[in-house]
């Protein structure tokens, strides 16, 4: 007992780290309704810039109040590239790319090399507090404890009891009743986004030192775990946010001691956290605001072409994917495998095509999916089945998790889904990608797709053109597939869901059921994709589908507009662009060219949201209806 | 008359074509194509390629043995010193005075970072290549960094491949290594000093200098401590439960020998990006561990340590040498450190080790990073190079596997005064000695010599 007890109190310093750590979330949400990604981005680039100050001579705590001041700024600056985003995901991926634009700076500036610098000690980090052996916790923890208990409690006063927090909740509320108020709402949210991004600074700045050292991913990573925190706090409450994390913390250690004696479980840490996401969206009351997932859904999904336009364009296609693997060779970037890395990514993308645009559901869990249809290929291929019905195989059990996934789907947001698949992909990572009976003891099970050589005499020996062939066609029937699927009655009843789950019901539809079909086609697509995968690479790893590809995947597909099937096929370029080389090796081993390329993907991804927010394919959509009116007016 | 969304339809087919041609030219641009060399392909059937000596049969048969081989010959204008893409066959042959083309795949950005390994191999050929090359060859790097992720390091193990390296060298990616090294195996291409994930150890086609015997000695140095009664592990938990199990096995085996008994609920497995090992250490502290063994990584360390000093919890402590990495925070706590190390350390190597730190500083100046990864990477350089200059003329793959095979054991030179052991036998497990030595004031003194009590529990 003595031990449990012990091993829950060393957890609650990283308890006060995760409250920490999601308030700032959590003081933006409130407001304006956006998840800030790049809550661990501000705390790093203030981790640093308080480090540098202090290796100068700037005294301690003016290092720590500078360093606030410059999250304080970021966030001001967040909220003038979000403010253009309509809609809530929108604005979501617009802090993703802060995310890498934060962290491309920093890595440019400092390096990439882990512990770099040493961060600010605001107090030294010798013992505090020493209760017969069973509680020990240093100054630092102690202060972190005090720091993020009095800013949950100064917080929510702030938000309950002043003028400006009773504006920003009103704005929350309702930013077009708040304007009719008389309330400045752009000037609200600059307020909660300075806020926001100044308690996201000095939790970098207190958290550092306890991780480490100084280095551009921890701090992020740290910030994913502590969306459990966030989440126990409904995106709303500071004190609750307080008392999710601590809970977590305090749960963690014992969780992790339980679990000891199963050798076949990892990553028990991220089990504990998802469990905590899962019972406290379950459990807790619904909001019941409609406008929590408001305006985050893209324009819907546009049906195929019809007559001429549809043979002409089926045509085209056909003629791409038989074309393509000809004119490559094997060779350099431009080779088959790259080409069916971008049929792959595509189909992983239309799976998003399917679930957002046509549902009207959020995962940021689609990798999730993709290695489970890559698992599911090597065992059944373990078993004896060919690779062709063996990659089927492996898409139908990734229809089965995501039928699963979708089950909370039933009572959430559409955003707190979001978050909650987040903390599926981390768990997936560390979890789910070292179970033996998923991904065997090796955490790799081979794949080895046949030769193709009659299909494809006289060529290359491992078949990587008809190889290519293969993934494209099946990437261009998915893709027809789920245009189609507005034609279908299936297709209306997910329409009427997107729009309205009652008037769903009153056609007749079951909202459960049609959710889950939802659910289990796009995750059928996204594991499809990971099948074909394993396939291109030999091989079923969890390496290729961690969670960082699920939120990349979400990205990519927003900015390319989620309610277009053809703009998959940009979406798979993109995703493949990523993989690549370009230029010369010279700056190795000290990260400026790979943090020059984070940082302009993270420019170029705001800017492209700034300017075209509902996407490039939207973008050119509304741009080709207006164009009557455009050449009458010339 | 079309409507005006078939015509969107339309024009956006037209997009999507006109995005393959941008995308089309924007690759070409990286495909590292230069005036004046031209590749000519050749498909031949069968063109297996010899098998070296000493390789086992089940392996041979993976991969494109059996089906329709390819060779690629190159003709190469202009500057002699071109690179040549050598085939993927086996037998991949450089031409004489040619450029040989070497991949290394590094992770060098992420919450692991192996970038001093980086410098060290780049610093260590950039050396050579600035005193005439080997033989009359340059030898061009291509180095990559992973990012910690498997779908890049795939896609730059592919494009190595198919770009025609000779083979691959340098300490590589440890996260995506693994799902490489079977990928290389099947292609028969020689990968000459990897990090050592447990299918490396057992590859005729790989070669790690790191030693994969830690688990055992460092159990067996924690054993041999008489002011241990109650031992400890910790390692990183790796994705692989069949090589958790086997460190899991060493470490009890290696605490055994001495005669003391390891108990399993006393072995933790903890993951590299934990914030906090404070509760790892409140199980210790309580239950009376008075010696660990730890196998992690240099962030972790500083957790690590955080949560000794915070607990004043002061076990008898032997780590692995990652402890002696420049990140690694030394204090008056980390004193008396006991380090396990397979390469002589920066303190204590000669000239030889020397040189290592004098080259890697002058290339790279603020940013050099002087570590044990760092030594490996650089002895990885040494050795390749070392090979190739007993090769001759004769730069084939399967003339490298020849010689590699038949090394001398003090090709490591000052870094492994212990010796290297190649051969029909051990070709593949090399490293099977490990030395301790100890912490004082933030240096390392010799504690006890190399032992090399080789035992395996590879999986």
């Amino acid at each position: 007992m003595k031990l449990y007890v012990s091993l829950a109190l060393s957890g609650l310093p990283i308890g006060a780290m995760y409250a920490l750590s999601a308030m700032g979330i959590v003081i933006v949400f409130k407001t304006s309704k956006v998840f800030n990604f790049a809550a661990g981005a501000i705390g790093l680039a203030c981790a640093y810039f308080a480090s540098t100050l202090h290796h100068h001579g700037m005294p301690t705590l003016l290092a720590v109040a500078f360093a606030v001041v410059l999250g304080a700024a970021i966030g001001v600056l967040m909220e003038v590239t979000v403010r253009p985003a309509k809609g809530a995901l929108t604005g979501t991926i617009v802090t993703l790319g802060w995310l890498l634009v934060l962290q491309g700076l920093v890595g440019f500036i400092y390096g990439t090399q882990v512990a770099t610098n040493q961060p600010v000690q605001v107090v030294s980090d010798g013992n505090f507090v020493d209760w017969g052996g069973v509680l020990l916790y240093s100054n630092q923890q102690v202060l972190l404890l005090l720091v993020a208990a009095v800013l949950a409690a100064g917080l929510a006063v702030f938000f309950n009891a002043t003028a400006l927090g009773t504006a920003t909740r009103a704005v929350s509320e309702s930013p077009d009743a708040a304007r009719l108020l008389g309330i400045g709402v752009n000037r609200v949210n600059l307020v909660a986004w300075a806020l926001g991004g100044a308690v996201s600074g000095l939790a970098g700045v207190l958290v550092a030192p306890l991780l480490g050292g100084l280095d551009t991913t921890k701090l992020v990573v740290f910030t994913v775990q502590a969306l459990a925190a966030a989440l126990v706090g409904r995106l709303s409450s500071l004190p609750l946010t307080f008392a999710g994390g601590v809970t977590l913390g305090l749960l963690q250690p014992m969780a992790a001691r339980a679990l000891q004696q199963f050798d076949g479980i990892k990553g028990t840490q991220e089990l504990t956290a998802f469990a905590v996401v899962l019972l406290s969206l379950l459990f807790m009351r619904k909001t019941g605001r409609s406008d929590v997932g408001g305006g985050l859904l893209p324009a819907p999904l546009q049906p195929l072409p019809r007559g001429r336009t549809a043979l002409a364009a089926a045509a085209g296609v056909a003629l791409v994917v038989l074309v393509a693997p000809l004119i490559v060779d094997d060779r350099g970037n431009v080779s088959h495998y790259n080409l069916s890395q971008v049929a792959i990514w595509g189909l992983a993308t239309l799976s998003l095509v399917l679930l957002v645009g046509v549902v009207g559901q959020v995962s940021v869990c689609q990798a999730v999916f993709m290695g489970c249809g890559a698992y599911g290929t090597g065992i059944a291929m373990g078993h004896g089945a060919p690779f062709l019905l063996a990659i089927f195989i492996g898409a139908a059990l990734a229809a089965g998790v995501a039928a699963l996934v979708g089950l909370p789907a039933l009572r959430l947001e559409p955003l707190e889904l979001a978050i909650a698949t987040l903390s599926l992909s981390f768990t997936a990572d560390r979890f789910l990608y070292a179970w033996p009976p998923l991904a065997s003891n090796d955490g790799n099970r081979p794949v080895t797709r046949p030769g193709f050589a009659s299909v494809d005499p006289g060529h290359v020996a491992d078949g990587q053109r008809a190889y290519a062939w293969l993934v494209l066609g099946i990437f261009v029937v998915a893709c027809f597939a789920v245009a189609s699927l507005r034609r279908a009655r299936t297709g209306a009843a997910l329409t009427a869901l997107r729009s309205s789950e009652p008037a769903t019901a009153a056609m007749g539809f079951s909202v459960v059921s049609v959710k889950l079909r939802g659910f289990a086609a796009s995750g059928f697509v996204a594991g499809l994709a990971g099948a074909l995968y394993a396939g291109l690479v030999q091989g079923a790893s969890g390496a290729a589908f961690d969670f960082t590809r699920s939120i990349t995947l979400l990205a990519y597909a927003v900015i390319i507009g989620v309610g277009s099937v053809p703009g998959a096929v940009l979406g798979g370029m993109i995703v493949t662009l990523t993989t690549l080389d370009f230029g010369s090796t010279g700056d190795v081993a000290n990260g400026s060219q790979v943090s020059l390329t984070t940082f302009f993907t993270g420019a170029i991804l705001i800017g492209i949201l700034a300017l075209t927010p509902e996407g490039i394919t939207g973008f050119l959509s509304r741009t080709v209806r207006r164009q009557p009116e455009l050449v009458a007016a010339a | 008359m079309l409507s005006s969304r078939d015509r969107l339809l339309a024009g956006l087919f037209a997009l999507q074509l006109v995005a393959l041609v941008v995308f089309g030219s924007l690759l070409l641009q990286g495909t590292h194509f230069t005036s004046t060399q031209t590749t000519k392909t050749v498909y031949v059937n069968g063109a297996g390629g010899a098998v070296p000596s000493g390789v086992p049969n089940a392996l041979t048969t993976q991969g494109s043995a059996g089906t329709q081989g390819r060779t690629t010959t190159s003709v190469v204008g202009g500057a002699t010193q071109a690179p040549v893409a050598a085939d993927n066959s086996g037998a991949g042959t450089v031409k004489k005075g040619a450029a040989i083309k070497v991949g290394a795949i590094v992770s060098q950005t992420g919450a692991i970072n192996f970038g001093a390994s980086a410098q060290g191999t780049k610093a260590y050929i950039d050396l050579v290549n600035s005193q005439g090359g080997v033989n009359g060859h340059k030898i061009e790097l291509d180095l990559r960094d992973d990012q910690l992720s498997g779908v890049r390091g795939k896609s730059q193990a592919q494009a190595l491949v198919s770009d025609g390296v000779f083979c691959f060298m340098g300490w590589q990616a440890p996260l995506t290594e693994a799902d490489i090294t079977p990928f290389l195996a099947q292609n028969k291409i020689p990968l000459v000093g990897s990090y050592g994930v447990g299918a490396e150890y057992h590859s005729p086609w790989s070669y790690a200098f790191q030693s994969h015997h830690y688990g055992y000695e460092m159990g067996r140095f924690l054993g041999l401590k008489s002011k241990v009664t109650h031992p400890g592990v910790i390692f990183i938990s790796n994705s692989s439960s069949a090589v958790n199990s086997a460190q899991v096995r060493a470490f009890t085996a290696g605490v055994a020998s001495t005669g003391k008994t390891l108990a399993s609920g006393d072995i933790r497995q903890v993951d590299v990006t934990q914030a906090s090992y404070d509760d790892v250490v409140t199980q210790f502290r309580l239950n009376g561990v008075n010696g660990l063994a730890t196998l992690i990584d240099q962030t972790a360390y500083n957790r690590l340590q955080q949560a000794f000093d915070r607990q004043n919890y002061h076990p008898v402590h032997v780590a692995d040498p990652l402890f002696t990495d420049p990140t690694v925070v030394q204090s008056s706590s980390t004193d008396g450190t006991l380090v396990a190390s397979d390469f002589a350390t920066l303190d204590q190597g000669g000239p030889e080790v020397q040189e290592y730190v004098r080259t890697v500083k002058a290339e790279f100046g603020s940013r050099a990073q002087i570590s044990y990864i760092g030594q490996g990477g650089w002895l990885s350089a040494k050795i390749f190079v070392e090979a190739l200059r007993r090769m001759g003329d004769t730069i084939t793959r399967d003339n490298l596997l020849k010689v590699m095979n038949s090394l001398p054991a003090a090709v490591g030179g000052q870094f492994t005064p212990q010796g290297l052991h190649f051969g029909p036998t051990q070709e593949h497990d090399p490293n099977q000695c490990l030395q301790l030595s100890k912490v004082a004031s933030g240096r390392l003194s010799p504690y006890k010599p190399f032992s090399c009590d080789a035992k395996s529990f590879d999986s």
